[in-house]
């Protein structure tokens, strides 16, 4: 939590409310077929769901539930009928045909475009950690008829790419309604308190004194928004229903009649993390925010990833010709990247995913802006001086900027950083000294791109005019979002001499021994 | 006193790198506390190898360490031509009569040659219209992760990795929890990763001796290494000695205490209502007054080559922060281009006579469950 | 209503500026008698499904001489290929042979002595998992329920005059899912092993066999497979330092009891004269008691009805120190600051 962070929360607690975090929201609004909202129960000690809300935003979800979780068979048949609305959600390739799916998978941008606003929802983190678990269920499920087994892997795989994708830094596909009520407003509660969807929206119920949206938080508080149910609640209602339907086990129509009465109490837990997932959506949708228009990019970067670490190993996974081992490499481990090589990539994927996000959106929110200068990942202060530096034997040396800073103000960036100009953010410079005396901080940039008025057409004058003297600016750290970009790529590289140990290519033949006679000790000396 | 099974053991480390190097053996790690020496056994083994008319790659984790290795070079192998590879962007230095300064691939030289770049030079590097280089050095080896390290697999087929296991791992700005558990965790510094696989054929040395930390301070950190080293200079050895002060100042009674030993603890009262919450504005200035302190009662050093009188330039200080360190810059005033103000990461590998540090946990009330979790061992 | 005596020592750390917690803990006086005295609702238990699959999940690691935990112990080498044997110390209730946790300690300490007698070949073909032995909390007099037990202990013998190592393992039914396997969750297991090898340690020392019996620094955790009812096991866990906090906790929590106990005996009811101590004494609320302290609820509201900021977040209460937040608010809204303090306030803030 930053000083910022904290002050605004003590604004909020003045508000009576929640208050808007940021001039803008870092997600776009999608329609509600591009949108599905999910929500799980499971029971106690179990980590597989016993109950499953899944639906578009504009018309009521429906129900999935299993009498007796922890019957492998049961949860696979349950599991399957929820399975649909998932996978047609994220344009499983098996439900499309053949000539679709090939081409799709032959032009990459039309399944782009297609998914490129999905969004699905969750109410919190535990919902995320269900996808998980269902994803080392059913990934590698083995055991039934080969096209429900088939099915149910799909299941699995759409579960686990989803939660991995929730873990990509930036992405805007997998909401957790909490995080992003908790990103777009400032609560006027402590931290450990705003994990709770529920006490979020009585915040953000309009028209109320503080004391009012108080005591309806602390009320809301009371009923679980996990995956978890109250343990009275299992105890009392769920435990006997479980206990009756396995005591019916050879009487069919009492059984199932049992299963409807678990089905019917899980219902209203079901509902209720549901419709509070969609009712956190609506207020976001209805905030009068402009979404942040530097999105473009890292909506980009989403649907990239979408099709080469989802969609597109699914749709190759259904050529009947492939192997089982080829196969087995399409499918990506619910632990882990096993595979050093996977593992670095996706790793510098995140890395650079994290570096694009911070790096674009900062430009499209002042706010966003303000925060990074406060955490001193920039500075604000006054042009004093443009320059050319004079280099002996060139006709011009680099252009340097003279900024005069407030002392006062925080800064963590140092000598060499590369920063750019807010509002015209092709405009970068480096710090080549930064120099405190007093009150104010001198920082001199060496300007290095973005230098001419046609490389910045939005900026009137080139980097070297002395109009520039006597203006403000704001320059903020440059993320260096491309170089990590091309490490994804070349860590794919796996033919270097070394890759025998980075890429665990075969061990060379070892060298024919050596034999040492000199002292080396000595000879080294000799070199001096 | 230099202690003489001291010398002898650096001496066995060093033998036992250049016969690695002697025999091209395939990969090598060389474990080198702070001040052990890294630098004199590597340039030696890099001799070696240039001499044996090999293609010799060395990647340093920052341009500065790269500068600093081709100074070392120039001056204790001032026959050996060493290329300093850099970017374009960055103006061409002066490092010594033996150093080229080149930009461009096409540069590289052909034939047996020492190259120094940064590990990110190499990392993007199309070497593919050049001859292989036959043995990769990498310097501060514990500052690279395994992800980065995997990039220069197409460097060279030989590898020495040299570095301090008690440095802190490099700072990774995202969530990592999916690696954790992976074979090869990219996002683990690399000597690491290659020592926990026990399928590799590496060879793993270790520099017995420290020159740079006092005695007392040896003892402290030596918990955080898995192997024993000692430190060059004997107990009380090094020491502050301060003239007697006209005036008594706050900060007199810890600097007494550098007169015996070698380290001095110093803590301020934390305010009602617990520290403040990024920058500790209070703390800055005590740094700073410490520094101003010493150098006003001109404090003068002993150490095992004489005495002498404490110089600006004799002084660093570190806090895990930036915007702390900026703070203490500030509070330093007219000191500041003199006294080296920095975050513990760009201070590893460097070394002053006197070191003020702000303790990491300055400003922690409580320290979670979760801070005191430890985790696994291996 | 006893409460296990790791709780109580994490609880005491999880707030020790307040008073009230402190006597809770080192008196044990469950915070929720505390609350439910005070007329607050409160949400206890377990869920049954869980308390069944835990039962479960043990019984099954122990089954027919602890086949399952062996095999997913030697995969990941905290026992070697050809380790065998097994002794039960569990109660009966759990399936084990024992009546109480006393006779589980008799048969423990007496089984050790029998091992530390052993030579060559014998030695060295010790029975290689202990579950569920029973130990002394170190200080009984002070913590009455004094008996506790590990869930499971590896056997690690070397040739005389090499000690026996012994090594501890705490059994989890939450899943292992790698690097996402929940990070508090794993914390406090690491903590309750850690209390263990503490504890082991000085009930060796004062049964007189600490010279034959090491106990490692390091531990095993056994969880289980996601959505499987086999166990995960995670060797190497470095324990020293939880070991160490264990020791460090209890002292502390002996020396203040020793100041204030009073010298009523331990029963299963809370004498009113304890539970009015806690609820007497000065709370100082703060951003952990949400997550385990009954009355957090009651303290936040007391804290905030008296404008202490730490109810919005201990770094409210670090920004405004000693401003209250009614304070806060007037000089937000302009009011003249009147001190140094309101002064510094006010320059942040604007
Ligand atoms: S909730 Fe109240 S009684 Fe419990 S620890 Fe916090 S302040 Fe103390």
């Amino acid at each position: 939590m930053s000083r910022h962070d904290v002050f605004e929360r003590l604004r909020a607690w003045d508000e009576g409310g929640a208050i808007p975090n940021g001039h803008t929201l870092p997600w776009l609004r999608a329609t509600a077929a591009d949108r599905l909202v999910l929500a799980f129960v499971r029971m106690g000690g179990e980590s597989s769901p016993w109950g499953i809300a899944i639906g578009r935003p504009d018309a009521p979800p429906e129900f999935f539930t299993c009498a007796e979780p922890r019957n492998a068979d049961l949860h696979a048949a349950f599991v399957l009928a929820a399975a649909d609305a998932l996978l047609r959600h994220v344009e499983h390739p098996s439900l499309l045909p053949d000539d679709e799916r090939l081409m799709l998978l032959a032009m990459e941008a039309p399944l782009r475009a297609r998914v490129r606003l999905r969004q699905l929802w969750v109410p919190g983190p535990s919902h995320l950690d269900m996808l998980h678990f269902l994803d080392f269920r059913y990934t590698h499920a083995n055991t039934g008829e080969p096209k429900v087994v088939r099915r149910l892997q799909a299941f699995g795989r759409a579960c686990g790419w989803l939660f991995r994708e929730s873990t990509r830094p930036g992405q805007v596909r997998v909401f957790d309604a909490t995080a992003r009520l908790r990103r777009a407003y400032t609560f006027p509660a402590e931290p450990a308190r705003q994990s709770h969807l529920g006490y979020l929206l009585a915040w953000l119920v309009p028209g109320r004194t503080r004391d009012e949206r108080l005591a309806d938080a602390r009320e809301r508080e009371g009923l679980p928004v996990s995956v978890t149910m109250s343990p009275a609640y299992e105890r009392a209602v769920l435990e006997p229903l479980v206990t009756r339907y396995n005591a019916a086990r050879d009487d069919a129509p009492a059984q199932a009649a049992v299963a409807r009465e678990i089905h019917d109490a899980l219902v209203p837990e079901l509902r209720r993390r549901w419709e509070l997932t969609a009712q956190a959506m609506s207020i976001l949708d209805a905030d009068t925010r402009e979404s942040n228009p530097h999105l473009d990019a890292v909506i980009d970067l989403g649907s990239a990833e979408c099709f080469h670490e989802y969609w597109k190993n699914e749709a190759k996974g259904l050529d009947p010709s492939l192997s089982d081992e080829q196969r087995r490499y399409l499918v990506h481990d619910p632990e882990t990247d096993y595979a050093p090589a996977r593992a670095a990539r996706r790793y510098f994927a995140h890395l650079h995913a994290a570096e694009l996000a911070a790096g674009e959106l900062v430009h499209g929110d002042a706010t966003l802006a303000e925060q990074s200068l406060d955490a001193g990942n920039g500075f604000r202060g006054t042009i004093r001086a443009v320059e050319r530096e004079a280099i002996a034997g060139k006709k011009s040396g680099p252009i340097l900027w003279t900024i005069e800073c407030s002392a006062d103000d925080s800064l963590r960036l140092r000598e060499e950083t590369s920063v750019c100009l807010v509002g015209a953010r092709k405009r970068i410079g480096r710090i080549r000294s930064l120099v405190t005396v007093g009150a104010v901080r001198t920082v001199v940039l060496q300007m290095t791109d973005g230098l001419t008025r046609r490389a910045l057409p939005d900026v009137p004058e080139a980097a070297d005019v002395a109009a520039h003297v006597g203006t403000t600016v704001t320059f903020l750290e440059q993320a260096a979002a491309g170089f990590t970009q091309m490490k994804i790529f070349r860590v794919g590289h796996t033919d270097g001499p070394g890759a025998w140990l980075t890429h665990a290519a075969p061990l060379p033949e070892p060298s024919p021994p050596v034999r040492i006679q000199a002292n080396l000790l000595e000879l080294v000396k000799s070199l001096q | 006193m230099p202690q003489t099974h001291l010398a002898e053991g650096r001496n066995q480390v060093l033998t036992a790198l250049l016969e690695h190097v002697e025999r091209a053996d395939a990969l090598l790690v060389l474990k080198a506390p702070p001040g052990s020496g890294k630098t004199f056994v590597t340039t030696r083994a890099v001799a070696l190898a240039m001499h044996r008319k090999r293609r010799v790659a060395v990647a340093a984790q920052t341009n500065a360490q790269a500068d600093d290795f081709c100074r070392r070079m120039a001056a204790e192998f001032p026959r050996i031509p060493v290329h300093r590879w850099a970017s374009a962007q960055r103006g061409a230095l002066q490092l010594g009569d033996s150093v080229t300064w080149i930009t461009r691939t096409a540069d590289l030289p052909a034939g047996p040659c020492v190259v120094v770049a940064t590990s990110a030079k190499w990392a993007v590097a199309d070497l593919d219209a050049h001859d292989p280089f036959d043995v990769l050095f990498i310097d501060e080896a514990w500052q690279m992760c395994w992800a980065d390290f995997m990039l220069l697999g197409t460097v060279a087929p030989r590898f020495v990795l040299v570095g301090d296991p008690g440095q802190i791992a490099p700072v990774v700005p995202i969530d990592v929890s999916r690696w954790q558990t992976s074979r090869r965790p990219p996002h683990v510094p690399a000597p690491e990763v290659i020592l926990r696989d026990r399928t590799l054929p590496v060879r793993v040395i270790e520099l017995p001796v420290s020159t740079r930390l006092p005695h007392d301070t040896c003892a402290m950190v030596q918990s955080f290494y898995d192997f024993a080293f000692e430190s060059w200079s004997a107990p009380g050895e090094r020491r502050v000695l301060l003239p007697p002060a006209a005036t008594a100042h706050p900060v007199d009674d810890a600097l007494a205490l550098l007169t015996t030993g070698s380290v001095a603890l110093m803590t301020l009262a934390t305010p009602p209502g617990g520290p403040p919450m990024e920058e500790d504005v209070a703390l800055a200035q005590a740094a700073a007054e410490v520094v101003r302190r010493l150098l006003d009662r001109q404090a003068r050093v002993v150490t095992e080559e004489g005495e002498t009188t404490l110089r600006p330039e004799d002084i660093g200080v570190s806090a895990t922060h930036r915007v702390m360190n900026t703070r203490i810059t500030d509070a330093l005033g007219a000191l500041a281009p003199k006294v080296r103000v920095d975050t513990p990461e760009r201070w590893q590998g460097l070394e002053r006579k006197v070191m003020v540090a702000v303790h990491p946990l300055s400003g922690v009330t409580q320290p979670t469950p979760f801070d005191l979790s430890t985790g696994r061992s291996a | 209503m006893r409460r296990d005596v790791r709780r109580r020592l994490e609880q005491y750390a999880s707030n020790p500026r307040c008073e009230a917690n402190v006597i809770s803990a080192v008196h044990d006086v469950p915070m929720e008698a505390v609350a439910r005295s005070l007329g607050f609702e409160v949400a206890v238990g377990q869920s049954p499904f869980a308390l069944l699959r835990g039962q479960q999940f043990e019984r099954s690691i122990f089954r027919d001489d602890a086949v399952r935990l062996r095999r997913a112990l030697i995969t990941q080498k905290v026992l070697p290929a050809n380790a065998a044997g097994f002794v039960d110390f569990r109660m009966a209730r759990n399936d084990g042979p024992y009546p109480n946790l006393d006779a589980s300690r008799a048969a423990f300490l007496q089984r050790l002595g029998a091992f530390a007698k052993t030579v060559g070949e014998a030695r060295l073909q010790l029975p290689t998992i202990l579950a569920g032995p029973t130990l002394m909390v170190p200080g009984k007099a002070i913590l009455p329920d004094g008996l506790f037990a590990i869930d499971v202990l590896t056997v690690h013998p070397q040739p005389r005059p090499a000690p026996i190592v012994l090594r501890v393992g705490e059994v989890k039914v939450y899943p292992d899912r790698g690097g996402f396997t929940d990070a508090a969750e794993l914390s406090s297991t690491r903590a309750q092993a850690g209390l263990y090898v503490h504890a082991l340690r000085v009930e060796l020392q004062q049964s007189k066999l600490a010279q034959h019996f090491a106990v490692a620094d390091d531990g095993f955790l056994v969880l289980t497979r996601p959505s499987f009812n086999l166990p995960s096991v995670r060797g190497a866990e470095d324990l020293q330092h939880q070991a160490e906090r264990a020791a460090v906790m209890f002292d502390r929590v002996l020396r203040i009891a020793e100041r204030t106990l009073p010298a009523d005996s331990a029963t299963d009811d809370v004498p009113t004269t304890r539970r009015q101590a806690v609820v007497d004494a000065p709370k100082q609320y703060a951003d952990g008691c949400l997550a385990f302290c009954e009355l957090a609820a009651h303290c936040q509201q007391e804290a905030l009805a008296r404008g202490l900021p730490a109810a919005l977040g201990d770094d409210l209460g670090r920004f405004l120190g000693p401003i209250t937040l009614h304070r806060a608010l007037e000089l937000l809204h302009g009011a003249a600051p009147q001190h140094d303090v309101e002064r510094d306030l006010v320059a942040r803030i604007s």
